[in-house]
């Protein structure tokens, strides 16, 4: 089943009165349920603008994006809140915790916005803290714990919504290649119990464990490979 | 379900103000000044207000005071001197029938005559003001005898050498005694004394001369006072000896009603005027409920310029909250993103930047309450002090500043000031925060 689906989708950003930068120039792109899918690309190629355009943080210039069977392309900045905050889970590269929260309370915001009850939250934060093996680090504050815990935080941040994508950007940019390597062996798990993966970085060990690989360059998708 | 999402936004900014406790406390201080600036200026206003009421009270709302007046020093003087015979001025009997048979409605008329002499009793003296004056004048004016009686009308008729004591004249003359049944002589007559009356304060506006002060008056018949004391009044000072014919000093008329005041002083104005000397103007109306009216405009114009005051305390504290938020929004653009990313509405980020400002100005002004409160019960006692340690007489001043009165008005109006404040303030950072780009905000260090 498609889950989501990019047509001839072009970003163009007007940096100045003159400047015209086109970051995305028709990219067509077609996510499937359950797919692990790595986006590789040079800085300044387009992977994010893809990304940001995925996450639905930014609309497209022309073009469609399909996700869930809903085009998203032309959704208000209230729907498209709406959309992020249900069906797309954000993994950063800098883990992006916020620093007064505890680990709990931070993988609990995107349910806090979706007007889950408190015991309710509190009751999924702990069994995926659990899940991703954060165990009694749960309620430490991020400035505690490791650039592992952290990211692990993150993704059980991703994981609270349930949501249709997960959208990795550069997740292991910041890590030791060991913790690094943790959290690689994690979005296997995560992959393997069917969640739909999009990972965009420039790490090739990422591109063996994906199912398919997208090369971005010049705002174009070049290649289209699965593995 | 709404209420639950607002208690978990509250719940939220809450946490987030305690993530600075001590800049969260700075913040606050700048309303609580203001609200407490706010409470103890009205309770100022209200009481001085409050105090002048009864006195303007006291003179009695559905009163009219016709009065005599001398004419000017220099005047006076030169034609008393010149022409070396009396001064005549003031209101006479004649006015008073005049005025009691062409005012329709007038209850009661009320005149009396004020002389000024030395009361003795045995070695004891001390300077009063007679008033020779009817036995209904303690009904116009509300004056309450605490021994003995008021005069009757039986002593008028009688011409009966009887007085009743003001309380501070009592008190003069009879430090240990009880004064009912003595004998009191003024000028050159005893008196038997039938009555003393309570205590009721000097009358505060000073700066009239004709205001009575009830406790240094000694009050006889005004048939006696006639008789004895003639109706010439000799004034000695420095030397000086100059004589006054004044029949009546004051008529007082007291009317049904406060609506019936406005026409009946009209009417009792163009009687006096076709009847006195139009070169010498030696009557005047006092209206006390025009005063009462009067009272109520400059008291709301001494509101007006106080809470201004406060006002910008308010003002101040309001730009420093706004200032806090500015810098805290910037401070956590990065946190702004992240919620963005997770599915915060600009809604969201407006009502959670907004909530803390709220939350700081409300629980400033909630504390600043009950110190504006403090401070007004603290005022008067300080102000008494202060004028003590400095020897500053000040009475007037002091008496009325001696009264504070906080009116739930007053709380209410602080209140409701101190939670606007924190809206005004709080909605251009909300704002800035809420337009943040989502991506922008994510990248920013």
């Amino acid at each position: 089943m498609t889950l989501a689906q990019l047509v001839d989708l072009t970003k163009t950003y007007h940096m100045g009165a003159h400047v015209v930068v086109e970051a995305l120039r028709g990219v067509n792109l077609t996510i499937e349920e359950g797919e692990y899918v790595a986006i590789m690309g040079a800085s300044g190629s387009g992977k994010s603008t893809l990304l940001n355009l995925m996450g639905c943080l930014d609309r497209p210039t022309s073009g469609h994006y399909i996700l869930g069977g809903q085009d998203v392309s032309n959704l208000s900045d209230a729907e498209l809140s709406e959309v992020r905050g249900r069906q797309i889970g954000f993994i950063f590269q800098s883990f992006n915790l916020i620093p007064q929260l505890t680990a709990l309370d931070n993988i609990e915001v995107p349910l806090f916005y979706q007007g889950i009850h408190r015991h309710e939250r509190r009751r999924r934060s702990q069994e995926l803290a659990e899940r991703v093996g954060l165990g009694d680090r749960a309620r430490h504050r991020p400035m505690e714990l490791s650039g592992g815990e952290q990211q692990r935080v993150a993704i059980a941040r991703a994981l609270s919504n349930d949501p249709l994508i997960l959208l990795a950007d550069e997740p292991t940019g910041n890590l030791d290649s060991k913790t690094g390597q943790e959290i690689l062996a994690l979005f296997n798990d995560l992959s393997a119990r069917g969640r739909t993966l999009i990972v965009v970085t420039h790490d090739p060990a990422i591109g063996s464990h994906t199912h398919k690989t997208v090369r971005v360059a010049d705002g174009t998708i070049v290649s289209h490979d699965g593995n | 379900m709404l209420s639950l999402r607002s208690m978990e936004i509250l719940r939220l900014g809450v946490k987030n103000l305690f993530v600075h406790p001590a800049r969260s406390v700075l913040t606050m201080l700048g309303i609580l000044f203001g609200v407490t600036a706010v409470i103890a200026t009205l309770a100022v206003v209200e009481g001085i207000s409050e105090k002048m009421q009864e006195e303007v009270l006291r003179m009695g709302a559905t009163n009219i005071i016709v009065e005599a007046v001398k004419p000017s020093e220099s005047e006076s003087t030169t034609q008393a001197s010149a022409s070396g015979v009396a001064l005549v001025y003031g209101l006479t009997y004649a006015d008073a029938e005049r005025i009691q048979s062409s005012i329709p409605g007038t209850n009661v008329v009320v005149p009396a005559r004020r002389i000024p002499t030395t009361a003795r009793h045995v070695t004891q003296r001390i300077r009063v003001e007679t008033l020779g004056t009817v036995p209904w004048y303690n009904d116009t004016y509300g004056i309450q005898v605490a021994g003995g009686r008021w005069l009757t009308a039986m002593d008028m008729r009688k011409v009966a050498n009887v007085c009743v004591l003001g309380a501070g004249v009592a008190k003069a003359l009879f430090p240990r005694e009880e004064p009912v049944g003595r004998n009191v002589w003024l000028g050159e007559y005893a008196y038997h004394v039938v009555g003393v009356l309570a205590a009721r304060g000097k009358s505060s506006s000073t700066g009239d001369s004709n205001g009575a002060d009830y406790d240094r008056a000694v009050y006889i018949p005004l048939t006696a006072a006639s008789r004895r004391f003639g109706e010439v009044v000799t004034n000695q000072s420095a030397g000086n000896r100059s004589f006054e014919i004044c029949e009546l000093h004051e008529i007082t008329v007291k009317v049904a009603s406060a609506e019936e005041v406005r026409p009946a002083a009209r009417i009792i104005a163009g009687l006096l005027e076709r009847f006195h000397d139009p070169d010498k103007k030696d009557w005047a109306v006092r209206v006390p409920l025009e005063r009462l009216e009067a009272l109520e405009r400059t008291k709301w114009l001494f509101v007006v310029l106080g809470v201004s005051i406060a006002a910008i305390s308010l003002l101040v504290g309001g730009i420093g909250i706004m200032n806090i938020m500015l810098a805290s929004v910037t401070e956590r653009t990065r946190e702004i993103g992240i919620r963005r990313a997770m599915g915060a509405k600009r809604r969201d980020i407006i009502s959670q930047f907004l909530v803390e400002t709220v939350v700081l100005s409300t629980v400033g002004g909630v504390v600043g309450v009950p110190v504006g409160v403090v401070l007004a019960i603290v005022i008067p006692r300080l102000l008494t002090k202060a004028a003590t340690m400095l020897g500053v007489g000040g009475e007037a001043a002091l008496s009325s500043l001696s009264r504070t009165v906080v009116t739930p008005g007053a709380v209410i109006l602080a209140l409701g000031t101190s939670v606007l404040v924190g809206v005004v303030s709080g909605v251009y950072p909300a704002y800035r925060a809420a337009q943040m780009d989502p991506i922008r905000a994510l990248r920013h260090e």
